[in-house]
This record gives structure tokens, C-alpha cells and sequence, in this order.
């Protein structure tokens, strides 16, 4: 029973990081991002820093703990 | 220096690496010590996705369109986040149904339909043959640009003859390559071992290559990112080049861009390939769903500053711009670097791709057509396996002469980027077919069909038509004006719809109709018993007690399975399925034995992998007898084990509650029984109590009524005991009511201020002369002159007199000794009576105020002949005390023995 209630959680946590990604990159935030005001624009660094943080939580989420 | 031949032998001694890296893992593979079951393996060969469209595409892209390039990879970062919904099920289903490529895989799962099949096959070639000639042509133009620089890479281009070019022979090595290391085998379904290996290490190449080219643009040719940006900073044409308003339709595109990419990841067949066909183990996409997203973000790390300082330099193409950087630093040994870089990225991609067409052609588009021809497989004459793996290294040979083909006769209208989104977009259209077959069981195959066809028609128009019309072919006007000047049907700007980018655009209109017709077509139109099966197969792929195939009914011998076996799989093979189920052949009886429904299934599978689904259901029906499948029985059996599991949870919920609902019940039986225990051991005590005077007054009685002429002496002696015996009862008698009174809560006490020193005092007082007796030294120690409490008078005199009988009962025999001690403590009063007897263990301590409770010290001699009390006092005693608002407990005294310390709240007036 433990381990399927846990494998569901992974899953869900699985789907809202999905959600969240598709919301970083999508229009509402994205249009926000570009207008801020700055000399060459924000873009591309917001995408490469959003994008680095969901890869971090991806590995967290699925790489078991190390065992000493 | 950059010599013609150094550049040729550079290349081709690239390409012998490859060879070798290939054949050792093939060799391992033999060996049974894989290279590549790694996951970090297998997240490095899905980065056949980053091809040179990626390696120089991406640059280029960015250098005109801003930051829309990331969107190719931001696609498959999301689609990796899905892995354990949607790849994972993938997985697990090609592994069940040995499941050869993506048009196998949507055949299967459609009723093993050999003209769905078919019809995705032909897509995929279309689609992807220009994507092949987009490698070869960027090998091409690297090769140019290498050998041209500073002059452009069109100078010579054009007066090539094909023999000249160095593309021509690329592809011919990599055709050399495939047939060698991607058709050892006939069965497609086992992976490729040496294939994975070298893709593996070209991945690991290209990045090298390109982190290389990035860090000296941005950290030697720039004296970092900072020093570049500021330089951008001051050139006004660049201010904007990196903001969405330089996307190609902006915020639309760009998210019609991001679910291309998306799509086209599980769609294009080379990622199919790896990710699905190529998989050995489904735990590794866990680790590729983010060390390949991290492959692609650092691939992609140095695009815009390399974009940039290609801008600002003004070094031609931006498609060449990783190229033509480092060349123009006058460097020898980095462009060389990018171009092996740039040449794994084609080739990796190449290698997949026309493997992965190739299994498609001959399984899907040939072996069909083969079948069809009667003599082909009813007749005798076998050795078909060698046919069969023939037909697919003369599919790698043609599939790779058509990239080149193309890529020699159009392949330079177009840039890079533009045909990799084209074939992005076109491949896109199976992925209705695909991920909604995936859930949802209602997706026909006439719904699948339809809309496979409609999507592909819409793309063809607004996609590939306009794309000719650009190249010249077609009349320009066709794209300005519409075909025959009906303007809503221009392929650009469909139904008037303009504004949109065309891959957006595309994209809608395309997957509108697909989806629409697959879903619309679906309801209203009947599956066949095969199509359920298979969708049940496939969407409840991840059920835990799936059957794995559907059962066969029909009947058949094991000679007649052998026979085809062989025809098509050679004999190695055959035995193979054989073996694994024990089922030896070799006599005339075995021949004629039916053939088990297991080694049925069996056959199948190995069939599959080979030939594809399709085929192998056709193959398999030609030599049964009677109704093939038990169609019913799966579907049965799934629903059945999906109603027996919902069940199951809910009984698992049901039975937790009821568990726990026992538990209790068993905890309050305990409770009960031990209060029952009590009770009974109560009840035999105070029998045992009250019989043990009542005996002796008995006895002694009996003794004087049967000697009348005892003497007056012992007359009077045996009364005096019997006197004696009933005080003792009556006290026993009065104790016992006094506990069931308190017990119960009926004894009334009527608590009134009281000084706890003084009833002390006269308690003590009373029993002095006991204590004079024994020669029992008595302190009385009051520390406070009143000790005001609320108690009934009588019941704490009684109370004080236990203790301290009791104390005197337990005191040293030799030098008895006493205290009884009053003092405050805490705001309440204390009354200790110490004594220095042999004291109570820590864990008996509380047994004492149990009723009928004897101290078992027997070892001790000096407890022995000690009066021994009813059991009652102290149980009697703590509950007046409690009654009265107050504790008593016991400790261990400072003379040794036992201290019994009672306390009372303090009495305010």
C-alpha cells in the first residue's frame, strides 16, 4: 500500500511541475518577462534560469537518495 | 594548412571511429556485457535529437528570430516531464507487443492494420527525406565554408559534380554503416547495440564541439559575456533581436512553436527509435527525463552569445556562423573541431533515421506487398529471412540516395531551420493517432485513417506546396494570391486566418482536421474485435495483471508453426522460441502435436519484432484453423480485472476499517477481561481472608462443644481467640464494605477544616503504647505549628493509623524505628511516616496499594513472621486520600526502609 500511495505522490508532483513549466514559458508570464524594462531584454536569461530550475526539481524528484 | 585532405581525412577517420566504437559494442553485446545498458547511455542517444539543424540551424535561428529557437527544445523538456505518463506506457507497450518503429506501433494499435501502417510509413518517408537531405546538406556546406573561407560557401558549390561531392560519399559510408551495424539482426524489436553505442558518443562530440566553439567566442573573441553584451548594448540594430517581437508571430507562435516541438518529439521516428524501440529497461527514462532536458540546455547555452558576436562581426550566414567565427580568428584546429561536431550531429541523425524508415519500408510498406503474392509465403522454397533483411539494406541504400537526391535538387532554396520545421510539422500528424490511442480505447482505425490523411493533406498544402512555390517551382502567386486566385484558399493564410506565422498556421488547421476526424470518425463508427483488443492492449498498458496478448483459439500443429518460423526467421530463431518453451523438435510426433496457445503467442511475438504486426498476424492466421483469436476472452478478462481491482481497492478499504475497528474491540475485550480477572481475584481473596478466622473460631468452637470438661483455663484461652478471630473478621468485614463503598462512590465523607498535626499527633498518641512494647523508637517532627486541611476527621485518623501500623509492621525487628513527619511543600501539607525496615523494590511500589496485596519478600528473613495485615489498608487509605482531593504514594525512606507520603491541599480561611 505505501509504495503505490507513493508512486502516485511522484506522479502528481510529476503532473504540477509539468503545469508550472507550461506556465513559465507560456504567454501570461512570457509577455510579463519581455516587458520588463532593460536594455536587451530579459528573455532569454528568464528561459535559461526557469528551464535549469525545472531540470534541477526533475532530478530531484526521480534520483533516489544516495546511501552512505 | 586547412588542406583538402587533411579536412577529407579528418572526416573519414571520424567515421572509422564510429565503425569501431559500433563494432566493439556489437561485440560486447555478444558477450552478454552491454555497454549501453546505462541510462546515462540511453539520455545520451535520444540526444540524436539535436542534429546539425541543431548545430548550426540553431544559431542562425536565433540570429534572425530572436529566442524562438529555444522553442525546439523547450518542447522535448515538457514532453520528457510526461515520461512517466506517456513514454513510460510506450515503453511497456513496444516491449509486450515487440513493437518495430512508429508505424508499427500505430498499426498495432489499430487492429494491426496493414494499410494504417502503410499509410504512416509513406508519411514518415515524405516527411523525413528532406530532413536526411538537410543533414547531407549541411555536411556539404560546412565542408564549403571550411575550404572557401572568407569567400562564401555558394562560390564552388553549384559546379560540383555529385561524384565531387563530399556529402555523396558521406552518405555512402553511412549507408556502409547502417547495413553493417543496424541490420545484423532480423528482428528489429532487439536493440541495436554498436548503433547506440556510437550515436551515444557522437552526442557526446557535438557537445564538446559546440561548448568549444561557444567558450571561445564568448570568453577569447569576447572578453566574456559581459564585454559582448555591452558591445550589443551599443549597437542599436541588435537592441531587440533577443525580445519575443522578433519571434515569427509572436506570443501565437510561439506557443503553436512549443506544442510543435512538443509533438514532434514523440513522433519523429529516429526518437521513436531510441526513446521507445531502442529502450532496454523502463527505469531509464527517470534519469534521461532530466539529464537529457540538461543535454539539451547546455547545447543550447552558447547559441544567442555566438548569434550575437556573429551579428556584431558581420560574418555572413548566420547558419554558419560557429563556423566562420573561429575561422575568421584565423584558427585552424577549432573549425576543424566544429565541423567533426557538426558532422556527428548529421550523422547521428542520419544513422537513426534511415534505420528507423528503412525498418518501416520493409516491414510496413514491403512485406504487406509481399504477402500478397501467394507463392511467397505458402510455398516451400524458404530462406525468406535473407530476402527480408535484403529488402531492408536496399530501403537504407535507396532512402539515403533520395536524401541526396533531394538535397542536390532542391535542397538549396531552403534554409536549414525551415526544413526541419516543415518535417517537424508533418511528422507532428501522428500524434493524434498516436497519444490519443494511447487513452482513450474509442479511437478507430477509419478515424485514425481519415485523419492521418486529412492532417497530411493540410500540411502538404500549407507547408510543402508554398515551400515549392518558393524554390521556384510553383508560381509565386500561389502564395500571394491563392491557387486560381481564390484568396481564402491561399496556403498561407487559410480561410483568411493570416497573421500567424506558417508553422502556427499549419499547425492549427492540421490538427484541427486530424483530431477532429479521428475523434469525430471514432464515435460513429464500430471497431473490429481485433481493434478492441488492441486498444484494450494498449490502453491499459500499464494495468498490473494485463494479459499480455490476446489469446489464440485456433488450432494448429507445432510442424506447421516450425515450418513458418523457419521460412522467415531462419533457423537460429526458431529454435530460439522454441526452446523457451521447452518444446523440442526433432521427431515425426512432435510435428503433428498441436501447438500450445503460449507457443502460438510466442511465434507471434518473434514474427513481430521481425516483420512487424501486421504481417505477423496475417502470417500467423495463414496457418490456423478454425476462429483465430479469442477476441472476447481479452476483453473480458481486462474489464473483468479492472472491475476486480476497483473491488479489490475498496475491499482493501473496507478491511482496513474493519481492522481497525477490531483492534478496538479486542483492546476494550482485553480491558474487560482483565477488569473480570480483578474482579474474580478479589472475590477469592476476600473468601481466603474471610475464612481464615472464621476457621479458627470454628475449630476452637467445635473443641469446647465436644469437651464439655475442658479446664476453665483453656476454656478461657480458646475463647479469647475466638474473640479475638471475630474482632478481626468484623474489622475485615468493615474493610472490605469501607473499599466497595469508595469503590463505588458511596461513602460519604464530610470533610471539615482539620490540622493535620494534630490528628497526627493523637493518632500516634494512640498507639504509643504498642510502640513502648515493641521498644520501637517514635519521632514525631512537625515542621509547621497548624497544617489547616479540608478532611473528615474520623477517615484521616484511620487513614494516619494505617500508615503508621503499617510502618510498624515493616520497621527493623532489632532496633525498630519510626518517623512521622509533617512539613509543607508546594503550597500543600506533607505527612511522611518513614521506617527503616527493609523497604519496597522501585517496582513493587505501586502493588502496594493494590488490594490484598502481600509483599513476596520471602528471601528476606527479616519479613518473615511479621503480622500480617488484610491486604485492604493501603488500597482503603489512598482512596480516602484521593477522595479528599490529596495523594499517597510511596518512597524510599532516608532511614532505608519505606517512606508512605501523603499530602493534602492547604486549607485557606
Amino acid at each position: 500500500m505505501k509504495s503505490v500511495s507513493a508512486s502516485h505522490r511522484r506522479r502528481e508532483r510529476f503532473i504540477a511541475l509539468t503545469l508550472l513549466a507550461l506556465f513559465m514559458f507560456c504567454p501570461p508570464m512570457l509577455l510579463i518577462i519581455d516587458r520588463l524594462p532593460g536594455l536587451l531584454g530579459w528573455l532569454p536569461l528568464y528561459l535559461f534560469i526557469v528551464w535549469g530550475v525545472l531540470i534541477g526539481f526533475t532530478a530531484w524528484l526521480v534520483e533516489p537518495p544516495k546511501r552512505p | 594548412m586547412r588542406g583538402d585532405l587533411v579536412v577529407i581525412g579528418t572526416a573519414f577517420s571520424y567515421l572509422a571511429l564510429l565503425f569501431m566504437v559500433a563494432a566493439w559494442g556489437d561485440r560486447r553485446a555478444e558477450q552478454g556485457r552491454s555497454l549501453i545498458g546505462s541510462p546515462t547511455v540511453y539520455a545520451l542517444s535520444i540526444a540524436v535529437y539535436c542534429t546539425a539543424w541543431t548545430f548550426y540551424g540553431s544559431v542562425g535561428r536565433a540570429a534572425q528570430y530572436g529566442p524562438s529557437f529555444l522553442l525546439i527544445y523547450l518542447g522535448p523538456t515538457l514532453a520528457m516531464l510526461l515520461a512517466p505518463f506517456t513514454l513510460r506506457k510506450m515503453v511497456r507497450i513496444a516491449a509486450q507487443q515487440r513493437i518495430t518503429s512508429i508505424a508499427d506501433f500505430i498499426s498495432a494499435r489499430y487492429g494491426k492494420s496493414s494499410r494504417l501502417g502503410a499509410l504512416v510509413a509513406l508519411m514518415a518517408l515524405i516527411t523525413i527525406t528532406p530532413y536526411i537531405a538537410l543533414q547531407l546538406k549541411a555536411i556539404t556546406v560546412s565542408h564549403a565554408v571550411l575550404m572557401n573561407y572568407p569567400l562564401g560557401a555558394d562560390t564552388t558549390l553549384d559546379n560540383e559534380r555529385f561524384w565531387m561531392d563530399r556529402s555523396f560519399w558521406i552518405a555512402m559510408v553511412l549507408a556502409v554503416f547502417i547495413i553493417l551495424f543496424g541490420t545484423r539482426h532480423l528482428d528489429a524489436s532487439e536493440r541495436h547495440e554498436g548503433m547506440v553505442a556510437a550515436i551515444a558518443v557522437e552526442s557526446l562530440v557535438k557537445l564538446i564541439a559546440f561548448l568549444a566553439v561557444g567558450i571561445f567566442v564568448t570568453f577569447i573573441l569576447f572578453a566574456g559575456p559581459a564585454a559582448l553584451l555591452a558591445e550589443v548594448a551599443a549597437t542599436p540594430a541588435l537592441m531587440h533581436s533577443m525580445r519575443l517581437e522578433n519571434v515569427p508571430g509572436g506570443a501565437t507562435g510561439w506557443v503553436g512553436m512549443l506544442l510543435l516541438a512538443f509533438l514532434a518529439f514523440f513522433t519523429l521516428p529516429r526518437q521513436f527509435q531510441v526513446l521507445v524501440v531502442e529502450n532496454v529497461d523502463e527505469q531509464h527514462l527517470d534519469r534521461a527525463s532530466w539529464l537529457f532536458p540538461l543535454y539539451l540546455l547546455l547545447i543550447n547555452l552558447f547559441v544567442i552569445p555566438i548569434a550575437l558576436a556573429g551579428l556584431l562581426l558581420g560574418e555572413g550566414d548566420p547558419d554558419s556562423f560557429v563556423l566562420t567565427l573561429p575561422l575568421s580568428a584565423g584558427l585552424e584546429g577549432l573549425p576543424l573541431l566544429v565541423f567533426i561536431g557538426g558532422l556527428s550531429a548529421a550523422t547521428g541523425m542520419v544513422i537513426v533515421e534511415t534505420i528507423a524508415l528503412s525498418t518501416m519500408v520493409s516491414n510496413q510498406l514491403m512485406m504487406p506487398l509481399l504477402l500478397k503474392v501467394k507463392g511467397l509465403y505458402s510455398g516451400r522454397h524458404g530462406r525468406l529471412a535473407d530476402w527480408l533483411l535484403n529488402i531492408r539494406r536496399v530501403a537504407i541504400l535507396l532512402i539515403l540516395l533520395l536524401g541526396y537526391l533531394y538535397h542536390a535538387l532542391i535542397g538549396d532554396s531552403y534554409s536549414l531551420v525551415t526544413i526541419g520545421l516543415v518535417s517537424f510539422a508533418g511528422v507532428a500528424q501522428f500524434a493524434p493517432a498516436l497519444l490519443i490511442g494511447l487513452y482513450w480505447r474509442g479511437a478507430t482505425r477509419q478515424g485514425a485513417t481519415l485523419g492521418l490523411l486529412a492532417g497530411f493533406f493540410i500540411w502538404f498544402y500549407t507547408l510543402l506546396l508554398p515551400g515549392f512555390a518558393q524554390s521556384g517551382w510553383l508560381e509565386a502567386s500561389l502564395i500571394t494570391q491563392g491557387p486560381w486566385g481564390i484568396s481564402w484558399l491561399s496556403p498561407y493564410a487559410l480561410l483568411g486566418l493570416s497573421g500567424w506565422d506558417i508553422y502556427t498556421h499549419s499547425l492549427f488547421w492540421s490538427m484541427l482536421a486530424n483530431v477532429g476526424l479521428l475523434v469525430g470518425i471514432s464515435l460513429f463508427t464500430r471497431p473490429t474485435p481485433m481493434e478492441q483488443t488492441q486498444a484494450a492492449l494498449f490502453t491499459e498498458a500499464m494495468h498490473p495483471h494485463l494479459p499480455t496478448t490476446a489469446r489464440w483459439q485456433g488450432q494448429t500443429t507445432e510442424g506447421a508453426l516450425y515450418t513458418l518460423l523457419v521460412r522467415y526467421l531462419g533457423h537460429g530463431a526458431t529454435l530460439r522460441v522454441f526452446t523457451a518453451l521447452d518444446a523440442p523438435l526433432g521427431d515425426a510426433e512432435a510435428y503433428q502435436r498441436p501447438a500450445s496457445g503460449e507457443l502460438i503467442t510466442r511465434a507471434e511475438q518473434a514474427l513481430s519484432g521481425s516483420l512487424g504486426s501486421a504481417s505477423a498476424s496475417v502470417l500467423i492466421n495463414s496457418v490456423l484453423r478454425g476462429e483465430a483469436l479469442d477476441m472476447e476472452s481479452v476483453l473480458t478478462i481486462l474489464d473483468t480485472t479492472s472491475q476486480a481491482l476497483e473491488y479489490n481497492r475498496r475491499l482493501e478499504q473496507k478491511s482496513q476499517e474493519l481492522a481497525r475497528v477490531g483492534e478496538e474491540l479486542r483492546s476494550a475485550n482485553e480491558r474487560l477481561r482483565e477488569v473480570d480477572r480483578m474482579k474474580d481475584e478479589f472475590v477469592a481473596m476476600v473468601s481466603h481472608e474471610l475464612r481464615t478466622p472464621l476457621t479458627s473460631i470454628r475449630s476452637f468452637a467445635e473443641i469446647l462443644r465436644d469437651t464439655p470438661d475442658i479446664e476453665a483455663e483453656k476454656r478461657q484461652h480458646f475463647l479469647g481467640i475466638m474473640v479475638l478471630e471475630s474482632q478481626r473478621l468484623s474489622r475485615l468485614i468493615d474493610e472490605i464494605l469501607d473499599l466497595a463503598r469508595l469503590e463505588s462512590g458511596r461513602l460519604s465523607l464530610k470533610p471539615v477544616p482539620v490540622d493535620l498535626a494534630l490528628v497526627a499527633k493523637q493518632s500516634s498518641e494512640a498507639l504509643a503504647r504498642l510502640h513502648d512494647e515493641q521498644g520501637l523508637t517514635f519521632e514525631f517532627i512537625a515542621e509547621v505549628s497548624t497544617a489547616m486541611v479540608l478532611a473528615d476527621p474520623d477517615r484521616l485518623e484511620q487513614v494516619i493509623i494505617n500508615l503508621l501500623e503499617n510502618a510498624r509492621k515493616f520497621a527493623d525487628t532489632q532496633q525498630p524505628r519510626i518517623t512521622l513527619r509533617i512539613y509543607e511543600y508546594n503550597g500543600a501539607f506533607r505527612l511522611s511516616v518513614e521506617d527503616n525496615g527493609p523497604g519496597i523494590p522501585v517496582a513493587e511500589r505501586e502493588n502496594v496499594f493494590e488490594k490484598f496485596y502481600q509483599l513476596k519478600l520471602k528471601e528476606s528473613p527479616k519479613i518473615q513472621g511479621r503480622p500480617k495485615g488484610s491486604g485492604l489498608g493501603l488500597p482503603i487509605s489512598r482512596a480516602i486520600i484521593h477522595h479528599l482531593g490529596g495523594k499517597l504514594w510511596a518512597e524510599t525512606s532516608t532511614l532505608g526502609g519505606t517512606a508512605l507520603q501523603l499530602e493534602l491541599p492547604r486549607h485557606s480561611v
